[in-house]
């Protein structure tokens, strides 16, 4: 038997740092990847798509936002979803779910909200197929969410396949903060075939029999594994299952950083953001760091060139700038003359602006707009 | 730059060609009288050198002749940098200009680029519609009719070439001009985003008003959030409660516990009637049971009673007969103690009358006693007496007394004390002689002096007579002596006296009398004191009373006591008074006898009282035996009555029949009681009706509840969808979202507004500071032409190079401390200072190396004659240094000015 793993579509996720134009994009390319999903199970000869948790961002989405991925789902009628909460998504009391369930699930989705082994359509060559849920009944649960796959009983024979959302690792070094925490063997422990998993943004493989597929969509710089934008189809026809990625995800989300002390590094920075995708930048998502140390020329190169002209190009460049500072060379200021009013103004900034005090950075603007009104004025006619 | 000539052509009033030759170098006069066409020669220059020739502006037109349609053409020759130049321009009609420069010819505009590099004016400001020199420097430097009473307004362009002038004078560029563009284009976007109070502005202002109905927003939703969580919890508590309501087997469990408890309440009642009956049942069968008993018990009491009272009555006749017989031993025994108690009271009679004879001879024996003492007294007293009468009469006999013997002793002390003064004066003569001397001293006898040493102290006049030697008269040389002698005398004379009066001879005998008047005393008042001592206490005296007792009243006393004895032994019948001490142990016996005859007596007075009592109480007893046997005998005889009565009414037999039946009647009516109770059910009617009105109160509520249950779950519901189908998750996410890009916007804004502040007070900063630098070269142009035309004067200077007042020095230098106000002065200083400005301006101009020269129309017209001397003493001066050309209709000032005078002629 063949299906697709998936996990943490986070439908309705909002991008606190994107324009409003992005931000309809990027939401607009969650749902859409549903769609690619179903195309690649179908494609793939895959009847079951399974959905380990986060389907939805928040546990209250709007109608609309709560609908959205059903309606994509029913798309593909050939297809059997089998979705479980997530932390994001907890199955609580007229949460969501109940709200799904009172709106009423196409016959190809199912949701899971209680532990039950549940019996799949589809098996494997003469072995019946049992799907182990794991139920988030609430955002933070303590404990494991999958010990009861151990005990869950299903016939002789049959394929145990685990559904769950949680991490098989404790992040945080307090004891107490181990929410959702999934032993890390139990795929061996309750003999399950394989363990799909959601929670971690990025693919990876937690144990032979243990996945996390990641979101279909990225959605974030840093998100460990393969940064998201993958999905899983596990095969378990033979004795030893095989699990291969399928990149289904539209954007790629960079984190990128740079010393800029010239012109040199403007341009291998421009180069190097350019060819994240030559073919189409607007696939890219970059949060770029910049420190260093820039002249009023070179200075208004990186302006023009990396924050408007790169900034243009891609979906979305989010610049940190906080340690890039700008220099009056010698030469930024001989252009002002010797002397004069103006040298002395300018003067008097660049010393604010080497000094540490808190409004250095506004000093260094001040210089540049003051060397850049000059300049303009002096190639005025 | 030298003018050398301008050419005019149809220009203006001139429908000739006219000309000005023969400029020279310094300064240069043009006199003509009013409409001799000076201004228009100033306007030509104007025109030449300012005006392009292609253009057509009011101003140009104006050029034209009064015929019209004319072609106005100027021509100016001039000299600057060591070349010769020569410009001339047609204006509105088949306008041309050319220039031949240094043997170069310029047509056209080439003509004009090649005027303004050298006038030192941007081609650019020339386009501008006749601006060119109003706004150059040269606007200052070619001053029409009239503007000679005013500082020159300066356009931007004649003050950057001020600056400039002043920058090269320092030797650096100070960028003042552009520091004012810069600024006109830092303020506008400065004040789109903050008002005339620095406060944000239109979109500036809107972040904060977006962020804060952000926040509002987030509150509210996060509010309804909290309410939904609320809400949903209560749907699901009461759909939990409203499950187990109408959960039908609790429905029917409740209803067989009502039925159950109904037919039990009916139970109750029934068995309780039943119950009652049989209870009054066993009540009455027990109430005749009762009465039947009480009738037995009745008639056995009675015959006890009976039995008891015949015992009674035999005792009680008993016990009077021995109450009587004690009652008559009682009266006996009484008799004779009577008798006793008469027989004491005799004795004790006799036994007090021994005692008071007893009594009185004990007395009688103390008075005599107390008289003897009293008579041995009085003995002792006599004798001390007679020696007090002794003693007293002696004393009377020494005359001198205490105060006698003071008297004399002063006269002495006062005698002695004259004759030591005297001594005190005397003169001292110290002899030693071998053989005796006479002394012969006034007043006194002769006396011979022994031989050997000799100290004499003399007083009064002496001789010593030495024999073989002859005499020596000694006169002492004292002061007063006379007077000290008579005093001596005097002194001596009173202490005589003295003596004599007592009848004494010297202060020994004195004191010898007063020892022994001493010693008398003594003794007397020995004598008295004895006297007194057998006084004291001899005789009785009355309480407080202080009179001393004496002699008389002691014998008075004494003889009172022999009366007293005397009598007392005459009562007792004898002549000599008994011995104390005998009659004190008579009487002592005698009280003996009496107490014990008296005791005797009283023994017999209480026997006699007891038997008396013990009488009274046997009589009593006697009484009350009597009532008692008839009190017994009246009960006796009802008791016997009410035995008859009973009997004749309901004999014996017949009443224990009946106690036997009522008997059974009771346990028969008790078995049926029990019998009853046995079957009875359990509880009270009250708790029975109170568990089914519970049960029923139960089933009404669970009934109310589940319709109650069903309207809240409806509601909550139908508030839950409501709230949930907006999604407020998401909502919340927006309003982050939108709060956070408006802060975002904000800090933008913010930082925007800081960083255009700080550059727009930096270069404000910078500008005032270069223009403090700058202004002060162009002082020091000013002050040499100041100090000739005002000295002990200072300037003081505004921004865009005009002078702002005026001030003077005193004449130790120091400045007045109020400066007039330039447009305070007075039309004629108001001229001359502004001439002196544009001299000023030029020196400038010169000195930077740039063209300048100085054209005055019709200028010193206010100027009084010193001044104006002055002014022409300046104009020289700076004609040294630049061209000046003046056009004057005066022909003084023409005169004085002196220079090189030009004409204006016809071509």
């Amino acid at each position: 038997m063949r299906f697709v793993h998936t996990s943490d579509w986070q439908i309705g996720k909002g991008f606190r740092f994107a324009d409003d134009d992005t931000l309809a994009v990027l939401q607009d390319q969650r749902l859409e990847a549903i769609g690619r999903i179903g195309r690649l199970a179908r494609d793939q000869g895959a009847r079951l798509v399974l959905v380990a948790g986060d389907a939805w961002d928040m546990a209250a989405p709007s109608d609309r936002t709560l609908r959205q991925p059903v309606e994509r789902m029913r798309q593909f009628p050939d297809v059997h979803w089998h979705l479980i909460p997530g932390n994001h998504d907890p199955n609580l009391t007229g949460g969501l779910w109940e709200r799904l369930l009172r709106a009423g699930l196409p016959d190809n989705v199912h949701a899971h909200l209680s532990p039950q082994p549940v019996q799949l359509a589809t098996g494997a060559a003469g072995r019946e197929a049992w799907l182990l849920p794991a139920v988030l009944d609430r955002r933070h649960a303590f404990g494991d969410p999958t010990a009861g796959m151990d005990e869950a009983a299903t016939p002789d024979g049959a394929l145990r396949i685990g559904l769950a959302h949680g991490s098989v690792r404790s992040f945080g070094s307090d004891p107490g903060s181990a929410h959702n925490l999934i032993a890390p063997d139990r795929a061996r422990c309750s003999g399950l075939a394989h363990l799909a998993l959601g929670d971690w943004h990025g693919m990876v493989a937690a144990g032979e029999r243990s996945w996390y597929s990641g979101t279909p969509e990225p959605d974030g710089f840093d998100r460990g594994g393969d940064g998201g934008g993958s999905v899983l189809l596990v095969s378990l026809d033979d004795a030893v299952p095989t699990v291969v990625p399928h990149r289904v995800g539209r954007f790629l989300w960079r984190q990128e950083r740079a010393m800029l002390t010239g012109r040199a590094d403007i341009d291998a920075l421009e180069d190097r953001l350019r060819g994240i995708d030559r073919d189409d930048p607007s696939r890219v998502l970059a949060w770029l760091t910049v420190e260093g140390s820039l002249g009023l020329e070179d200075h208004a190169a990186y302006e023009d060139r990396i924050c408007a002209g790169v900034g243009s190009a891609l979906r979305a460049l989010r610049i940190d700038a906080a340690r890039l500072e700008l220099t009056a060379s010698p030469d930024d200021l001989a252009s002002l003359g010797t002397a004069g009013a103006l040298r002395d103004a300018a003067d008097r900034l660049a010393v604010r602006a080497s000094e540490q005090q808190p409004d250095r950075d506004i000093a260094q603007a001040a210089l540049q707009r003051l060397l850049f009104l000059a300049a303009r004025e002096a190639t005025t006619p | 730059m030298k003018l050398r000539a301008i050419e005019l052509d149809q220009f203006r009033k001139f429908d000739r060609r006219v000309r000005v030759d023969g400029l020279g170098d310094g300064v240069n006069v043009l006199c003509g009288p009013n409409e001799h066409g000076k201004s228009t020669v100033l306007a030509a220059l104007r025109a030449v050198l300012f005006d392009r020739h292609g253009s057509r502006t009011e101003t140009i037109r104006g050029y034209q002749n009064h015929r019209g349609n004319t072609a106005p053409s100027v021509a100016l020759e001039f000299e600057h940098e060591g070349g010769a130049h020569r410009i001339e321009k047609r204006f509105l009609s088949r306008p041309s200009a050319r220039m031949v420069s240094d043997g170069t010819a310029y047509e056209g505009d080439a003509a004009e680029e090649r005027l303004a590099r050298l006038l030192g004016v941007s081609v650019v400001s020339r386009a501008a519609k006749d601006a060119a020199q109003t706004a150059s420097i040269w606007g200052a430097l070619l001053v029409a009719q009239g503007e000679s009473f005013a500082q020159a307004r300066l356009g931007e362009g004649a003050r950057t070439t001020l600056s400039e002038c002043l920058e090269a004078e320092l030797g650096s560029v100070s960028g003042g001009a552009v520091i004012g563009r810069l600024l006109k284009q830092v303020q506008p976007p400065i004040a789109a985003l903050l008002d005339g109070h620095g406060k944000p502005r239109d979109r500036y202002k809107a972040t904060i008003a977006d962020r804060d109905a952000a926040i509002a927003a987030i509150a509210l939703l996060q509010d309804r959030r909290r309410v939904l969580e609320d809400d949903l919890a209560a749907a699901l508590t009461a759909r939990r409660e409203l499950a187990r309501d109408e959960d039908p087997a609790i429905a029917e469990h409740a209803a067989e516990a009502l039925a159950v408890a109904r037919r039990h309440r009916d139970a109750v009642l029934g068995t309780r009637a039943r119950l009652e009956q049989a209870e009054a049942a066993v009540a009455l069968s027990v109430s005749a049971h009762a009465e039947a008993v009480a009738a037995q018990e009745r008639r056995v009491l009675r015959a006890t009673r009976l039995a008891e009272t015949g015992r009674a009555l035999a005792k009680l006749a008993t016990d009077e007969t021995e109450a009587r017989a004690r009652a008559q031993a009682a009266q006996a025994a009484l008799e004779g103690r009577r008798e006793a108690y008469d027989e004491a009271g005799r004795r004790h009679e006799a036994a007090e009358r021994t005692l008071r004879k007893a009594v009185a001879a004990f007395e009688a024996a103390g008075r005599s006693d107390v008289r003897n003492a009293a008579a041995s007294r009085l003995a002792l007293a006599e004798i001390e007496a007679a020696r007090v009468d002794e003693l007293s009469a002696a004393l009377r006999h020494l005359r001198l007394d205490e105060n006698g013997m003071r008297g004399l002793q002063d006269a002495a002390l006062a005698h002695r004390g004259n004759e030591a003064a005297l001594l005190a004066q005397a003169t001292s003569v110290e002899l030693s002689l071998d053989i005796g001397a006479q002394l012969l001293v006034e007043g006194e006898p002769p006396r011979t002096l022994a031989p050997g040493d000799a100290r004499l102290s003399l007083t009064r006049p002496a001789e010593l007579v030495i024999p073989g030697a002859g005499r020596m008269r000694i006169v002492p040389a004292a002061r007063d002596q006379e007077r000290l002698h008579a005093a001596a005398q005097d002194t001596a004379r009173a202490l005589r006296r003295g003596l004599e009066g007592f009848g004494l001879e010297t202060m020994a005998q004195a004191e010898q009398a007063m020892s022994r008047r001493r010693d008398v005393s003594a003794a007397l008042d020995q004598a008295q004191r004895a006297l007194g001592e057998c006084l004291a206490g001899a005789v009785p005296v009355g309480p407080g009373s202080k009179a001393r007792p004496d002699i008389e009243t002691l014998r008075r006393h004494v003889a009172m006591l022999d009366a007293d004895v005397s009598e007392r032994l005459a009562s007792l019948g004898t002549e000599r008074a008994p011995d104390l001490a005998i009659a004190l142990s008579d009487r002592d016996a005698a009280l003996l006898l009496e107490e014990q005859a008296r005791q005797a007596s009283v023994v017999a007075r209480d026997a006699l009282l007891s038997p008396d009592a013990a009488r009274d109480i046997a009589d009593a007893a006697l009484k009350q035996a009597e009532f008692a046997r008839r009190d017994q005998e009246l009960e006796n005889q009802r008791l016997s009555a009410e035995q008859a009565r009973d009997e004749a009414a309901e004999p014996l037999d017949t009443l224990a029949l009946r106690l036997q039946l009522t008997a059974e009647t009771v346990s028969a009516r008790r078995t049926e009681l029990a019998s009853v109770a046995a079957s009875a059910p359990e509880g009270t009617p009250e708790m029975a009706d109170s568990a089914i009105r519970r049960l029923e109160e139960a089933q009404s509520n669970r009934r109310t509840r589940i319709g109650t249950l069903r309207v809240d779950i409806a509601r909550l519901e139908s508030r839950i969808v409501a709230e949930e189908g907006i999604g407020l998750d998401e909502q919340i996410e927006a309003a982050t979202r939108q709060r956070e890009t408006a802060a975002r916007e904000h800090d933008a804004f913010r930082r925007e507004a800081a960083i255009l502040m700080l550059l727009r007070d930096t270069l404000n900063q910078a500008d005032r500071e270069a223009r403090a630098r700058t202004l002060a070269p162009l002082m020091t142009w000013l002050s040499p032409y100041l100090q000739a035309l005002f000295p002990r004067a200072r300037l003081s200077l505004g921004e865009d190079f005009l002078i702002t007042g005026l001030s003077r020095l005193d004449a130790i230098g120091a400045e007045e401390a109020d400066g007039e106000a330039f447009d305070a002065l007075s039309h004629g200083t108001r001229e001359q200072i502004a001439i002196l400005s544009r001299l000023a301006f030029a020196d400038m101009l010169l000195a930077a190396g740039k063209p300048a020269f100085l054209v005055l129309d019709d200028a010193l017209a206010f100027a009084d004659p010193v001044r104006m001397e002055r002014m022409f003493d300046i104009l020289a001066d700076a004609g040294r240094r630049m061209q000046i050309l003046v056009l004057t209709c005066r022909e003084d000032v023409a005169a004085g000015l002196g220079g090189t005078r030009v004409r204006l002629e016809s071509v």
